[in-house]
């Protein structure tokens, strides 16, 4: 008998939902196109060179370890496009195409395949990639474009002139204008209405769950609060926090990264509350202006050890 | 509207395809050559006890339970005992079966069992223990699937006061439809198997759990159990594995079977539909278990239906009676797509756990292309046990099951509700039966 008729043998369930790994990275693709298209319309065609180059280095180096090292990568499931997306978002516009380049290797290669590659990796690999930047070319990484403008005047973002020349120099800013983007910051810090629709989109597809966001935002909320009520003179407003800096991309699109994250729903609230915390204590306190990344990197490291002492309620198990 | 019961964390809902539901249950011939297969149930095999050339009559013993924990198996018709020897069984294991050769080939069933006659019963004159008894020696085992042996269920430890039974109606598998057909044709005669277990634990209400997908099956049953007293039918939310014994009790009692423990812990005991008919025929029939009701379906069967055949039937013959093309099917399945078993001879046997056989081309298949875990926690949301799924079949895998890991995967149910919504394609309840054995071995 020839082999195509032979009965084909596995182990059940036969049926499959039909979800896939390319179906949900292609989703998040598809989530930050209305963010893209706002730091598009803000800072033109520098942003979307910034985009394309990230994209195209972050598939390229995946294609170059699939080809060398494990050809069982698949390089186009989608995963090192969003690790180039969300890397792009984190830059500002201008950013040199050699700072994109060493920012995909270390997100790639550093962040992502030394790990094993897909889901093994600890940290947020496009968090791993600003990080580095951010510390070792601080003056590329510090000197933003001022949407709106394309003459390539630079300035800082609204926390940098926070910390740098204190609350009343952030007076004269709108909320409205730190909502919808019109402030200085990189791709992705500066809209943070077009990323919740694009995370509307997520929620919708049950790709992301509440938990995070809502205990990431709500925690850096209500520690900005307590400070604010404290001392208006000397903290910013709970609602400025809110609206500037990279909150909105971290607690919707960096912290619920699904490798990076933890798996139960209080083990999530707890890591965003973590987030959520580190990221106020950073920005009121620290020498850096914002403290995404650094909370979300921290807290990434703290995943398997919520996974273990947080996990789901067992089926006949008196807790 | 009523509120449904059901079992409160995760679960599915898989595309039903209940295609059968509405054939009636039809009779097979006796076909050329039977092979009763001698290990039909959980527990030790049987001991055959008929050689080469022996003639047997319908019902008589063919092989006899060794131990408490084993089962009986007896000849569905009269015949000549042509061999014993090992052959492919449903489900991909290799065991002993009995080759009978029918005196009466091509006689309709149906006309074998109208022979049987219908004796009438004095519940008041049975004691338990002959109930017990005679269960066991008619080779009762749970029909769902599992082929637990009934009487070994039925006889919990003093110390197990039982306060509750549940009757399985709920047939959460895809496609089965074979105890809703049951259901809808002999609610009276399940009603009569009912209440010889009620004389096992006299005074203990009845629940009968159907999904709410079976509405004429709800409706007969609620009918027939209407004019009995401490028999109550009750509608479940149609939800994968709502039919699985540990959420089946969840729901329609809400008491959650304690980790590694069984229903009797919390005072129950559960029986299939198709079970309780098969103990109504032992007293009304004085028929052992030879027979049982299977559904046949799948893409490449035009009239999907529901048969009643004699154990032992080979999967050709049905493939025969249902015009179903060889050359075409790719994918045989005993049982459902969930928990169903991939099958490789179409010449192997149903046996008494035989609830389904559903035949496939290649289109129904994908194949399966396993990528590397995403984390996402789907598997560990739809895990009706509330196992962290992912990350103990990474253990396993690496083959370094911590004490943690060990304490829950005996919890699996092997529902396979993980894989299905695995974005992955992970065979993830493969490795869970895997991590299974493993501390099996180890225990």
């Amino acid at each position: 008998m020839e082999a195509k008729n032979l009965l084909i043998m596995d182990s059940s369930p036969l049926g499959l939902a039909g979800e896939s790994t390319r179906k949900i990275m292609y989703s998040v693709v598809l989530s930050l196109l209305p963010a893209l298209g706002v730091s598009f319309w803000m800072f033109g065609w520098a942003a979307v060179r910034v985009v394309v180059l990230t994209s195209l280095f972050c598939i390229a180096l995946e294609a170059l370890i699939a080809k060398f090292f494990n050809s069982k990568i698949d390089y186009l499931d989608g995963s090192a496009l969003v690790t180039g997306i969300l890397l792009a978002m984190n830059l500002p516009s201008n950013a040199p195409w050699w700072l994109l380049l060493i920012g995909s290797i270390v997100a790639i290669i550093i962040g992502k395949q030394v790990f094993g590659g897909l889901g093994q990796n600890i940290f947020n690999p496009a968090l791993v990639a600003r990080v580095f930047l951010l510390i070792s070319f601080p003056l590329q990484m510090t000197s933003w474009p001022v949407p709106g403008q394309f003459d390539g005047t630079t300035g800082a973002t609204p926390l940098g002139i926070l910390k740098t020349e204190g609350v009343g120099a952030i007076a004269k800013l709108k909320t409205a204008d730190l909502a919808l983007g019109y402030v200085g910051g990189s791709l992705g810090e500066i809209s943070a209405l077009a990323l919740l629709i694009g995370a509307a989109y997520l929620f919708y597809k049950k790709y992301i769950t509440w938990e995070i966001p809502v205990s990431f935002i709500g925690t850096v909320f209500v520690f900005t609060a307590i400070f604010y009520w404290i001392n208006p003179q000397q903290y910013a407003s709970p609602v400025f926090h809110l609206f500037s800096g990279g909150l909105f991309l971290g607690a919707l699109y960096m912290a619920t990264d699904m490798v990076t994250s933890p798996i139960s729903g209080r083990a999530k609230l707890i890591f965003g509350f973590g987030c959520g915390f580190f990221t106020a204590l950073i920005r009121l306190f620290g020498s850096y202006p914002e403290g995404v990344s650094f909370a979300i990197l921290f807290m990434n490291a703290f995943v398997p050890l919520l996974d273990r002492y947080f996990p789901e309620k067992k089926f006949g198990m008196q807790s | 509207m009523l509120q449904l019961k059901t079992f409160p964390k995760g679960g599915i809902h898989p595309s039903q395809q209940k295609i059968s539901a509405q054939a009636s249950i039809t009779y097979g011939e006796i076909p050329k050559q039977l092979l009763i297969p001698v290990n039909q149930h959980i527990g030790r095999t049987a001991n055959v006890v008929v050689k080469k050339n022996d003639v047997v009559k319908r019902g008589q013993l063919l092989a006899q339970a060794s131990g408490f924990i084993s089962s009986n198996v007896h000849a569905p018709v009269d015949g000549k005992v042509m061999k014993v020897f090992r052959f492919s069984l449903l489900g991909g294991a290799i065991g002993e079966v009995i080759q009978i050769q029918p005196d009466e080939p091509g006689k309709s069933y149906r006309e074998v069992l109208e022979q049987d006659v219908e004796l009438s019963v004095d519940l008041n004159k049975l004691t338990a223990e002959e109930i017990r008894k005679r269960i066991q020696e008619a080779g009762i085992v749970g029909m769902g699937g599992a082929g637990f042996p009934t009487h070994v269920k039925l006889s919990p430890p003093p110390e197990k006061k039982i306060d509750a039974l549940i009757i399985n109606g709920a047939e959460c598998e895809p496609y089965i439809t074979a105890d809703h057909r049951i259901m809808v044709e002999q609610p009276a005669q399940i009603i009569q198997g009912i209440k010889i277990l009620k004389k096992l634990f006299p005074e203990v209400p009845v629940y009968i759990g159907i999904e709410d997908n079976k509405p004429d099956a709800l409706n007969m049953m609620d009918k027939a159990a209407a004019r009995e007293e401490g028999i109550f039918v009750v509608p479940l939310k149609a939800k994968y594995p709502q039919g699985g014994e540990k959420q089946l009790i969840k729901a329609v009692l809400n008491r959650e079977v304690p980790s590694k423990g069984l229903p009797m812990d919390v005072g129950v005991i559960v029986q299939n539909v198709a079970t309780v008919l098969a103990i109504r025929n032992v007293f009304y029939h004085n028929r052992p278990l030879l027979e049982r009701v299977v559904t046949v379906s799948g893409s490449l069967v035009e009239h999907p239906g529901n048969i009643l055949l004699p154990i032992g039937t080979p999967v050709s013959y049905i493939m025969d009676k249902f015009n179903i093309d060889r050359e075409r099917v790719r994918l045989l399945l005993a049982g459902g797509p969930m928990m169903g078993r991939t099958c490789h001879s179409f010449e192997s046997p149903i046996s008494k756990t035989t609830s389904a056989l559903l035949f496939f081309d290649e289109k129904a298949f994908v194949q399966r292309q396993e990528n590397p875990c995403l984390r996402c926690g789907n598997c560990v949301s739809v895990c009706p046990m509330g196992l962290d799924v992912a990350i103990y079949v990474q253990m396993v895998q690496k083959n370094k099951l911590d004490d943690y890991a060990k304490e829950h995967i005996m919890d699996c149910i092997e529902c396979g509700s993980c894989t299905y919504v695995c974005p992955a394609n992970r065979r993830l309840v493969h490795w869970m039966r895997l991590g299974k054995r493993i501390i099996k071995r180890e225990n």
